[in-house]
């Protein structure tokens, strides 16, 4: 199992979408904490991601970070691994699920 | 050649076609040249400063969002005074209310005009009204003009305006924070709309208002807290091709825009429109993106945000809660304004 916890291991402040428009992307956040989990195909344990103590979640960080996940390694790796901790806004586990089903990457590999 | 058919080439001799060849080539050789002395004479400060000053006078209610037609008519006529290279002395002294979101687009067109036409001379005053005359100073404009003293002085109740070129989420945390300890509101989640709200404008500005990218994609940011209201306003304002340019349309939508060059009509705001209520309108033409306006949308009418207005060329929106107001601008605004605020 590995735990993610955004605010201390990553940043307080997530930025955009991608590395180029600024700092803290979605697309820097999948590449450095999601994709490593990913490549191995035989690994399937869960990944824990603590969402708590950010400034928020701007949406193209969120589309970007999860449901680009989804469009590389299909959408039911990413529902079946990723697990969501978040006490202080608890529809924000609701809407990064719904941004992976809406990601259009292909369900299954 | 210029239309030429081959009929034309068997007809003519080869000197005469030769000899218009010259003659074309020195027309355009002597238009450059032409060119090149203007820019350099328009380069020279000395040039300009010779002439006569040019007044223009700022109008007395000097607000965006309160009085359009009048500000953005008055900005009209000070891009053609740079563009005819004239040496412009701007009048503020008449001013009795004035707003950020005017001053966020007086600089902005500042900056803007230096980019398109090259040098230009413009100096002013401030207005004679105090009110106004303090909010010019505190909203940070003279960090961005030349002022005969130096302003030292801070503000507690301002972030002074800002500008980049990318998202900034790092100023979109110090903003939230300045937000909180001024309301007096515990809990960063509680301002995570503010917070979404502002990467957002800047990301798009970044991403969409400038459809080549190049260096001087400027967004602009001035927040300011209201002690009487309790409120805190935000101003983002960015100088690119605007929303209605950049969104998706149909080939009907995008030919009503462009008939707007002769007869205005209201297809800006009903853009402006379609891309709150998040129909898709992503440029990109990916079905996962265009999420960013629609969101401020929504946490208007969650109340999570409050006067969400959003003025882009010829188009503006104002929302109240879930309900948008659609109108249409008297005089084209170059780029995108929005502004809300917080309680």
């Amino acid at each position: 199992m590995a735990i993610i916890n955004v605010a201390k291991e990553y940043a307080t402040t997530p930025g955009p979408r991608y590395i180029e428009e600024g700092l803290y992307s979605g697309e820097d956040f999948r590449n450095k904490f999601l994709n490593p989990h990913f490549e191995d195909k035989g690994k399937e344990y869960k990944i824990t991601i603590v969402l708590d103590g950010v400034e928020g979640y701007p949406t193209s960080f969120l589309e970007e970070a999860f449901g680009g996940l989804a469009r590389k390694y299909s959408i039911k790796r990413c529902l079946d691994r990723l697990v969501f901790i978040s006490n202080e806004d608890t529809l924000l586990i609701e809407e990064i699920r719904k941004y992976i089903i809406e990601s259009y990457g292909p369900k299954e590999l | 050649m210029n239309g030429k058919t081959r009929s034309w080439k068997k007809k003519t001799s080869s000197r005469r076609r030769l000899r218009r060849i010259l003659k074309i080539r020195r027309k355009k050789h002597k238009k450059s040249i032409h060119m090149r002395k203007k820019r350099r004479y328009f380069s020279d400060p000395s040039v300009i400063t010779r002439k006569k000053k040019l007044p223009i006078v700022a109008p007395a209610h000097f607000s965006i969002i309160e009085n359009g037609g009048d500000v953005l008519g008055f900005f009209r006529t000070l891009t053609s005074l740079v563009r005819d290279g004239a040496n412009i002395f701007l009048d503020m002294s008449a001013i009795e209310r004035l707003t950020t979101d005017s001053i966020l687009y007086l600089l902005s067109q500042m900056a803007y005009n230096r980019n398109k036409h090259g040098y230009y001379f413009m100096s002013g005053n401030v207005p004679r009204d105090k009110v106004c005359a303090e909010r010019l100073v505190s909203s940070g404009f003279f960090n961005y003009v030349r002022y005969r003293e130096d302003v030292k002085e801070t503000y507690k109740d301002v972030i002074s305006i800002k500008k980049g070129f990318k998202a900034d989420s790092p100023l979109a945390g110090e903003i939230c924070e300045f937000t909180r300890n001024n309301l007096g509101v515990v809990g960063m989640v509680r301002t995570s709309g503010v917070y979404n709200s502002i990467v957002e404008c800047m990301t798009n500005t970044n991403n969409h208002a400038f459809r080549a990218k190049r260096p001087n994609n400027t967004w602009w940011l001035y927040v300011e807290y209201d002690r009487e209201r309790r409120r805190v306003y935000f101003n983002f304002l960015d100088n690119g091709q605007g929303i209605p340019s950049t969104v998706r349309k149909s080939k009907i939508e995008a030919v009503k825009e462009k008939l707007q060059k002769i007869k205005k009509s209201n297809i800006d705001s009903v853009l402006l429109s379609s891309t709150l209520k998040g129909d898709f309108r992503t440029r990109t033409g990916e079905k996962w993106r265009g999420n960013g306006i629609p969101n401020m949308y929504i946490s208007s009418c969650n109340r999570r945000i409050g006067k969400l207005s959003i003025i882009s060329n010829w188009g503006s929106v104002y929302c109240r809660g879930d309900e948008i107001i659609q109108m249409t601008n008297e005089h084209k605004l170059y780029g995108t304004l929005l502004s809300w605020y917080y309680h």
